[in-house]
């Protein structure tokens, strides 16, 4: 572990707070890294799919020895030092050609990791020229139901979903819909698990489509979607897999209270669908209880009541009740 | 599809099993499964991955527009700032891994461990004014009309019996007086 410095000055204590975990944290920053062969493909790549991750990344230029599945510490360090929590690693040896290994890590601590061999590449310089502005959030297709179904294919939609989906945000532009990056794969999903040969995995296709609108001549508000392929586009196969420590996942995956939503006290909703609540009410002063109302208990205007002189005077009557102090209308 | 222009075209989609959206991150996952047959050749393969995200985006779209709207200029965030149709995204369903730990609350140190012990409050600077609850006003804690000052035990009282008021007497006197400067002027040069 690198040894934490108390900060000198203000600069130095502002960028340490920066890096500090946070409740809501920050944008997971990206960093590419070429390992001691790295093919111009591979190289083209990167820089290809990093162009959508602008502007939380960081471009490594040299080469490094690295071999991340069997030594992962380097890729662990170069995380703690720029404060990325992804890497993605390009290498080109004879063994396995031109190769991605994205790597994410917890804590400056290796989570997970796979390695997708590119298969086919055609280059965003290639599709005509689409600009997609800097830092919009993408929208997200995953196609095929392996990527419910399959553990590393689960693993690679999480992981492209956290590497590509930028900023998290409550409230979106409906400007800033500019592209959908479609992540599909073939088969029914009933491959078995760990059958330990990966040929029969199904290739995955990485695609990229820039959104174009069109007033829908129906009268819904709703537009009709066009698309235009801007690139890059990539038909990977799943290679290597490290999986993630299942201790280190729950920590990575624990939600801090404060965000965990509120329970509802009182509130139900039954199998129907149909909300249910206890109502609690407050016992009732019967005194201020409006019974029936009678002429004889009708209060006048001027303050004076119904036989207007004073009770005192005659001195034999019956009062309805004593125990009451309202004037009630005399009988003789 | 491509005979009919743009604008006639459809805006709704039919998926065979529906589709699961996340529209926090603006996300949809489609448990259909690709076509077999059109994933054999290369053109076809393309052309059924685009028709695919075109209706994935229709989706996607239509879900997104069916959310809150805000315009411009009235709500948190980027909102307050730049003018746009704004919409409220809901919170994300598929749950991404953090990138550090929960933030733990710091340590107590040695001296709040102990001012907890013994109860020492740390004692907050209130301001000067303090609430009467006799008559129901803010007045401060001292100084004049302050709430510190009990009225005088013991009062001078002249022959009306009326409670003199040394102030106003000296006041009287003072004004009785004709004024420093007047004095100065009218005062010999030099006495000799």
């Amino acid at each position: 572990m690198m040894r934490t410095v108390k900060p000198r000055n203000a600069r130095s204590k502002r960028a340490q707070v920066a890096r500090e975990p946070k409740l809501i944290e920050n944008t997971k920053k990206a960093l590419t890294v070429r390992g001691s062969t790295c093919s111009l493909t591979v190289q083209n790549a990167m820089a290809d799919l990093v162009a959508y991750k602008q502007p939380d990344v960081k471009k490594f230029q040299k080469k490094n020895q690295i071999h991340p599945f069997e030594d992962a510490s380097s890729l662990e360090f170069f995380s703690q030092k720029n404060d990325a929590s992804l890497v993605l690693f390009g290498s080109s040896s004879k063994k396995r050609p031109d190769t991605l290994t994205f790597f994410r890590s917890f804590n400056y601590q290796i989570l997970d990791m796979f390695e997708l061999r590119m298969l086919t590449y055609k280059a965003i310089s290639e599709f005509k020229k689409n600009a997609v502005n800097v830092g919009m959030k993408p929208m997200f297709s995953f196609v095929g139901p392996i990527f419910d179904s399959h553990p590393h294919y689960k693993m690679v939609k999480s992981m492209l979903l956290d590497f590509f989906r930028g900023e998290q945000l409550t409230m979106l532009d409906l400007e800033g819909l500019q592209y959908i990056i479609q992540v599909s794969a073939a088969g029914d999903g009933n491959i078995s698990v760990y059958s330990g040969d990966t040929s029969s995995l199904p290739d995955i296709n990485f695609r990229v489509y820039q959104l174009k609108t069109y007033k829908s001549k129906t009268q819904t508000k709703v537009p009709r979607v066009e698309l235009e392929e801007i690139g890059p586009r990539i038909d990977f196969k799943l290679g290597r897999v490290h999986e993630a420590d299942p201790d280190l996942l729950k920590q990575a995956m624990r939600v801090p209270k404060q965000l965990q939503p509120k329970e509802k006290k009182n509130v139900e909703t039954d199998i129907m669908g149909d909300k249910i609540a206890t109502i609690h009410v407050g016992t009732q002063d019967l005194r201020t209880l409006q019974t029936r109302k009678m002429k004889g208990l009708k209060k006048r205007r001027n303050g004076d009541f119904e036989g207007s002189e004073p009770m005192q005077e005659f001195g034999d009557i019956d009062i309805v009740s004593d125990d009451d102090d309202k004037p009630r209308k005399k009988r003789r | 599809m491509s005979d009919i222009p743009v604008s006639a075209r459809p805006v709704t989609v039919d998926r065979e099993v529906p589709v699961n959206y996340d529209l926090g991150n603006l996300a949809l996952y489609d448990s259909n499964m690709l076509d077999a047959e059109a994933m054999k050749s290369e053109a076809a393969k393309e052309a059924h991955l685009t028709a695919l995200a075109r209706d994935s985006a229709q989706l996607l779209v239509n879900q997104l527009l069916a959310q809150p709207v805000v315009t411009g200029g009235r709500t948190g965030g980027d909102a307050r700032t730049s003018e746009g149709v704004f919409v409220k995204l809901p919170d994300t369903v598929y749950q991404l891994p953090r990138e550090k730990p929960v933030p733990t609350p710091k340590p107590p140190t040695k001296w709040e461990k102990f001012a907890k012990q013994k109860g020492i409050t740390k004692e907050r600077n209130t301001g000067n004014q303090v609430y009467d609850e006799a008559t129901g006003e803010w007045v401060k804690k001292w100084g004049y009309k302050g709430k510190n000052q009990d009225a005088p035990w013991i009062v001078e009282v002249d022959a009306n019996g009326e409670a003199v008021d040394e102030g106003q007497s000296k006041k009287k006197k003072r004004e009785e007086k004709p004024p420093s400067s007047l004095l100065k002027t009218t005062r010999p040069s030099k006495r000799k």
